[in-house]
């Protein structure tokens, strides 16, 4: 483990290598006419359709965790380590009774953030305030967890130095990983992820599909792997087991449903949603999403391979993190080792940029703007240098409020208007179909901008636009008034 | 395998096909309450 593994090493550069200079390329990539404005940014423009949503959710969700830390969990306690399975079964259905509704209503009103719509929907700039600071928060330890996970990667690459190696020596390899994330997350937004998220899902599917029947083939077959862990796990103070002790049965659903309830309350999960362009987007993500669960259960079974491979065996300090990685150092040809450490690298990457992002706009539009410096300069926000365009532009749309439901929200709207709105004008939605609709055309602004009368019935909806010929379906707009 | 492990690797692809079901059938809906409008509007 101390030597480095030089042809797995150059494997692993070379993707990452790679994937460096997609980041930069990604700001090109399906560009809109307004570069600067946030939701370019922070929200790819929200034009994404159902494949680039979906390797966006899937290299989103599933993170170094999925790859290190929930087979580390079945190498080290057996059946409780499963949760993750069911947890990811019952997100899915879960969340499609209201993840469409909320795409539909961050749509309307330019929401970026989930403490855009509390604060919207709620009207209370203090719950807006500790959901947006929970949501960094609960961002925080992830983005680090992913750290740990190309960390992981790196020691039984080789690199790292080692036990004995200073501090700085080992995780310079992590500083500069990281160095080129904010690098090219601050110039391409997530453009970056989104576009990288391709690479890394690729890497992934074919390391997985390649290690469930390669490693049970040396291994003897699966009967043999689970003989082995049942083996493990039947020796006295093992700290796991094969199937749940009844005691830790209500532990381990609460846990997978709790798990599921909280997965789309993660600001980098919203961040992937409202990204994408449609109200049925979304839709069929959840119904296309699974497909990742089952490489979460297959990569779960990673865990057994590890025991039944002898991975860390008598070594009481083993760390069990380093199990999986250890595993394809032992069983893989060196080249494809690196490969497979270039997914979990790689897989790492793509959900810290954004959650980066979306803790980037959490900080910036309800915490920064909001409570510290109401008159911020827009050039603070990350990313976006010549945003002071897009201010000046919002504040003729500030008068958005007219067709908000709520008149107790109404400078909430202004404030989350104030952001968003002008990228209507160059996103999907206002393409020149939409634009010749009322909705983005000069002549059909002052019409609703006029009538501030129009508070109290269906608001979303401006005076002068047919339901045929609104650019949003008009689902999403009966929801939105409705939510 | 034992059951605890296969029995919940199936569930993932039981509850795909539900959600794909369920994801059909509001598109069915919501294509059938577009039309209906459509139809409404134009008298």
């Amino acid at each position: 483990m101390k030597d480095v593994n030089v042809p797995a090493l150059v494997v692993f550069v070379l993707f990452f290598a790679l994937v460096t200079v997609m980041g930069f390329l990604a700001s090109r990539w399906r560009r809109a006419d307004d570069a600067a404005h946030l939701d370019e940014w922070g929200l790819g423009g929200r034009s994404f359709g159902t494949w680039v949503t979906w390797f966006l959710l899937g290299g989103d969700l599933y993170t170094a965790y999925t790859f290190v830390a929930v087979p580390a969990a079945v190498y080290a306690t057996g059946a409780a380590g499963f949760f993750a399975v069911p947890y990811t079964i019952v997100a899915y259905p879960l969340v499609f009774l209201f993840l469409p509704r909320l795409w539909s209503v961050s749509r309307v009103h330019g929401y970026v953030t989930p403490a855009d719509f509390v604060r919207g929907r709620y009207g209370s700039r203090p719950l807006s305030l500790v959901v947006a600071l929970t949501g960094i928060l609960a961002t925080m330890p992830y983005i680090a967890l992913q750290l740990v996970g190309i960390q992981a990667v790196l020691d039984v690459l080789g690199v790292g130095g080692g036990e004995h190696a200073n501090w700085f020596v080992k995780d310079l390899p992590l500083f500069i990983a990281f160095g080129v994330l904010a690098a090219y997350t601050y110039s391409s937004g997530l453009r970056a992820p989104a576009l990288i998220a391709f690479v890394k899902d690729a890497l992934i599917y074919i390391v997985i599909i390649v290690a469930v029947i390669y490693i049970p083939i040396r291994l003897g077959g699966y009967g043999h792997i689970f003989d082995a862990a049942a083996h493990k796990f039947s020796a006295p103070k093992s700290g796991g087991s094969m199937t749940l002790p009844d005691n830790k049965q209500w532990t381990y659903a609460t846990l997978a449903l709790g798990s599921a309830m909280a997965l789309f309350m993660y600001p980098h999960s919203v961040t992937g949603v409202l990204a994408s362009k449609s109200r049925n987007t979304v839709r069929r993500n959840m119904a296309i999403m699974p497909a990742y669960s089952l490489m979460l259960g297959l990569l779960a079974l990673l865990g057994f391979m590890a025991i039944a491979a002898g991975v860390g065996q008598g070594d009481k300090k083993f760390n069990a993190q380093l199990s999986v990685p250890q595993l394809f150092a032992d069983m893989f040809p060196d080249w494809f080792t690196g490969v497979a450490f270039a997914a979990i690298g790689i897989g790492a990457l793509v959900p810290a940029a954004i959650m980066s992002i979306a803790a980037a706009n959490l900080f910036t539009r309800n915490v920064y703007k909001e409570w510290l410096k109401p008159t911020a300069s827009p050039r603070t926000r990350p990313g976006s240098p010549s945003w002071s365009h897009c201010w000046s532009r919002s504040a003729r749309w500030s008068s958005c409020s007219a067709w908000t439901s709520r008149p107790r929200s109404t400078s909430s709207c202004s404030a989350a208007c104030g952001s968003c709105r002008p990228s209507w004008r160059s996103s999907a939605a206002c393409s020149p179909a939409g634009s010749t609709t009322g909705r983005c055309s000069p002549a059909g602004r002052p019409a609703w901008r006029t009538a501030p009368g129009r508070r109290t019935a269906s608001p979303a909806r401006p005076p002068s636009t047919s339901a045929a010929t609104r650019p949003r379906s008009p689902a999403s707009a009966r929801s939105a008034t409705s939510a | 395998m034992p059951f605890f492990y296969w029995y919940q690797l199936l569930w993932v692809p039981v509850s795909a096909v539900f959600t794909v079901a369920a994801y059909l059938l509001i598109n069915r809906d919501e294509k059938a309450r577009t039309a209906a409008r459509k139809a409404g509007g134009a008298r």
